[in-house]
């Protein structure tokens, strides 16, 4: 039997989740025994058309260039895997949905709007159907692994619905919460390791929201704590924005 | 007859850019480097966050050379607090630059040029004829991340560094641990340099201004001034004033110019300006090999980045030698403010520019990256490039001009991603 044959495509991001694959430097060559990387534009030139078994996509959608190319990737592939806060909610680039349209474009560019850019950036399933999630800015290379064997061997990849807060009490960190931070780890999935609040930051939430998250008795917490609302949409909105929760927010 | 060359999603660079030459039988009428990256808007969403974000935000600019946007950003916020940074955080701080040198030099040697010297398309196809360069690539690039992972927590946009400092110290096993890898790493950074010293760069060459930091009797990452092999040297702050931005129509990144022209920002502008200051292995093997500095051929950025390799294994061995195991972070007050911050990231001078609010609001950010900064010599490169090979067959004409661009390592994440090429000849 032949090896799946694997795109890694990159959208509008900073390329630190395909950096991330490269930097399976112990692994890389033997994952390369399982899977043939047949388009890869970032690392080499001899890049093959579709059809594909997975399509390994990171990047924020931001122009209609990068919808037709999704749509055409989903039609010539098999598995879908949205990888990195870009690819599942946008990330900061989707910052530009919440503030009036056209602003931000003429604060960068003199008053020109590239070409055929989106009112509203995104990730990919805004457009697309997609299998498998790795979430996280970075994503971690632990996911990135298990994801891979997971497709190879037909079985769910399976994403951790547990708060950053219970990787943070396992590490016995001091709880940033009461440092007075606005931090996101009750809220947000983990599988980071609770790396953030482990260096004294508060969690900014970049795997997103848990589902069924009492997002309520975060609000309330905040409140409490006599944090703006200006502050708190700032918090949530900074890698995920999109997130359905979040953005149907009322604060 | 005029040809038309456009290469479409250039392979082997980090980001989506095109490249579209046009020329008659004997002259080059037009060079265009696109930047078709989406735009990702940092310098619009940072306005009205608190100075305190921009550091975690800026890096994720780019994936590659992350560890440069925040160490740039730190410093144009401190210098605009007023804070000195502590010369153990200096030291700390050029660790994790170093270690982003290593990772990114390695990257681009190895897996994004070399493919094009030895004939592959990739190097994880080098991998069954050349394992052991393969191995070496991985490994160096490895103790790269090692090092970052040790001092900033995480390789990939770091966690452990703040305004005036870091959070906390590594374990000193962990520090150990790092030292003795960088050790057993140093003879392949020395077959690194011996490997791309030995490539066939070709001849041409086309003189700029090779603008990096320095002036400061260091090989030089974080400070200083921005000079020249010339003579040019201005303090990091008068940038405004000579390194002019302009936008253009047909890319979403805006071009840089000195006095009109392109300059370039590289791996080699930091070796003609600041050679003199390599580590001892470093220094001694760039004596004893064919390169004359200062070079003007833009394919020498392959070998300067394999002198870095070896530059940043030995040094970061001897400021952990060296190392006092403590912080010394610097406090401050919050104040209305400007900061400027020129580092050296893997690819050239980077700039992040501050204004913010006495509550630390900002109010205004410029961020140029060394793609954006390069790209216009890049073009005038390519300009005077493509007639010294126009008699060649089309194919060899696109491969030089790929070679070319791929020499600079454009990271376009950063200005704004693969390369292709095609040639059209119109009669």
């Amino acid at each position: 039997m032949s090896n799946p044959r694997v795109i890694i495509y990159g959208l509008a991001s900073c390329a630190g989740c395909q950096l991330q694959i490269l930097n399976l430097e112990n692994e890389l060559l033997d994952i390369v025994k399982y899977i043939d990387i047949v388009n890869f534009k970032e690392a080499q030139s001899n890049n093959e058309e579709g059809p594909y078994d997975i399509a390994i996509i990171e990047g924020t959608v931001t122009c209609e260039r990068e919808i037709t190319k999704i749509k055409k990737l989903r039609e010539e592939s098999k598995v879908v895997v949205a990888i990195g806060a870009c690819a599942t909610h946008g990330n900061m680039p989707a910052l530009k949905n919440f503030y009036d349209s056209g602003d931000f474009e003429k604060i960068v560019y003199n008053g020109k709007v590239p070409l055929g850019n989106l009112e509203k950036y995104s990730g990919i399933d805004k457009y697309i159907k997609v299998d498998h999630y790795i979430y996280g800015c970075p994503p971690t290379k632990e996911d990135i692994i298990q994801m891979v064997k997971d497709v190879l061997l037909d079985r769910a990849f399976v994403v951790k619905n547990y708060a950053v807060c219970v990787e943070c009490k396992a590490k016995e960190n001091q709880c940033v919460l009461d440092l007075g931070k606005v931090c996101l780890g009750p809220i947000t999935r983990a599988g980071c390791g609770a790396i953030c609040p482990s260096y004294l930051h508060r969690c900014d939430g970049c795997r997103g929201p848990l589902e069924n998250s009492n997002l309520q008795a975060e609000l309330k917490l905040f409140k409490d704590n006599k944090i703006t609302k200006e502050e708190i949409l700032k918090r949530f909105r900074l890698f995920v924005g999109t997130a359905k929760p979040l953005e149907e927010l009322n604060v | 007859m005029s040809t038309e060359i456009k290469v479409e999603h250039i392979a082997r660079i980090e980001g989506h850019g095109d490249v579209y030459i046009r020329a008659s039988k004997d002259q080059v009428e037009d060079v265009q480097m696109r930047v078709l990256e989406g735009a990702r808007l940092f310098e619009a969403f940072l306005r009205g966050r608190k100075y305190s974000e921009a550091p975690g935000i800026t890096m994720r600019i780019c994936g590659i050379c992350c560890t440069s946007h925040l160490m740039t950003s730190l410093t144009a916020v401190e210098r605009a607090l007023g804070i000195k940074e502590s010369e153990q955080t200096r030291i700390l701080r050029e660790l994790m630059c170093m270690g982003e040198m290593i990772q990114s030099n390695s990257l681009h040697t190895y897996f994004l040029a070399l493919p094009d010297f030895l004939g592959y398309p990739s190097a994880l196809a080098m991998a069954g004829k050349y394992p052991k360069e393969v191995k070496r690539a991985l490994a160096i690039k490895r103790v790269g991340n090692d090092i970052n992972e040790v001092f900033g927590g995480r390789a990939l946009h770091p966690v452990n560094c703040k305004i005036g400092g870091f959070y906390k110290l590594p374990t000193r096993t962990a520090i150990q641990h790092l030292l003795e890898k960088l050790k057993s790493m140093k003879n392949d950074a020395v077959k690194t340099v011996e490997l791309f010293s030995s490539l066939d760069y070709g001849d041409f060459e086309r003189k700029t201004q090779t603008l990096s930091l320095g002036d400061t009797g260091r090989y030089e990452f974080l400070r200083g001034k921005i000079i020249s092999p010339d003579g040019f040297k201005i303090e990091q702050n008068q940038y405004i004033d000579y390194l002019k931005e302009s936008v253009v129509d047909y890319s979403n990144t805006k071009l840089s110019s000195l006095n009109g022209s392109g300059f370039m920002v590289s791996a080699l502008s930091r070796l003609n300006n600041n050679h003199h200051y390599l580590s001892d292995t470093a220094k001694e093997m760039l004596a004893q090999v064919d390169l004359t500095l200062p070079s003007y051929n833009p394919l020498h950025i392959n070998v300067a980045q394999a002198f870095e390799i070896l530059h940043c294994v030995e040094n970061s061995i001897d400021l952990i030698e060296n190392l006092d195991y403590r912080l010394d972070n610097t406090e401050y007050t919050l104040k209305a403010a400007e900061g400027i911050a020129y580092t050296e990231a893997p690819r050239g001078l980077l700039l992040h520019h501050y204004k913010f609010d006495e509550k630390g609001i900002l109010t205004f950010a410029n961020v140029i990256t060394p793609t954006a900064a390069y790209l216009k010599n890049l073009e005038e490169d390519i300009r005077a490039y493509v007639p010294t090979v126009l008699d060649e067959p089309k194919e060899k004409i696109i491969f030089g001009v790929e070679k070319l661009i791929r020499a600079y390592d454009p990271c376009i994440s950063c200005s704004c991603h693969s390369i292709k090429v095609n040639v059209d000849i119109v009669d």
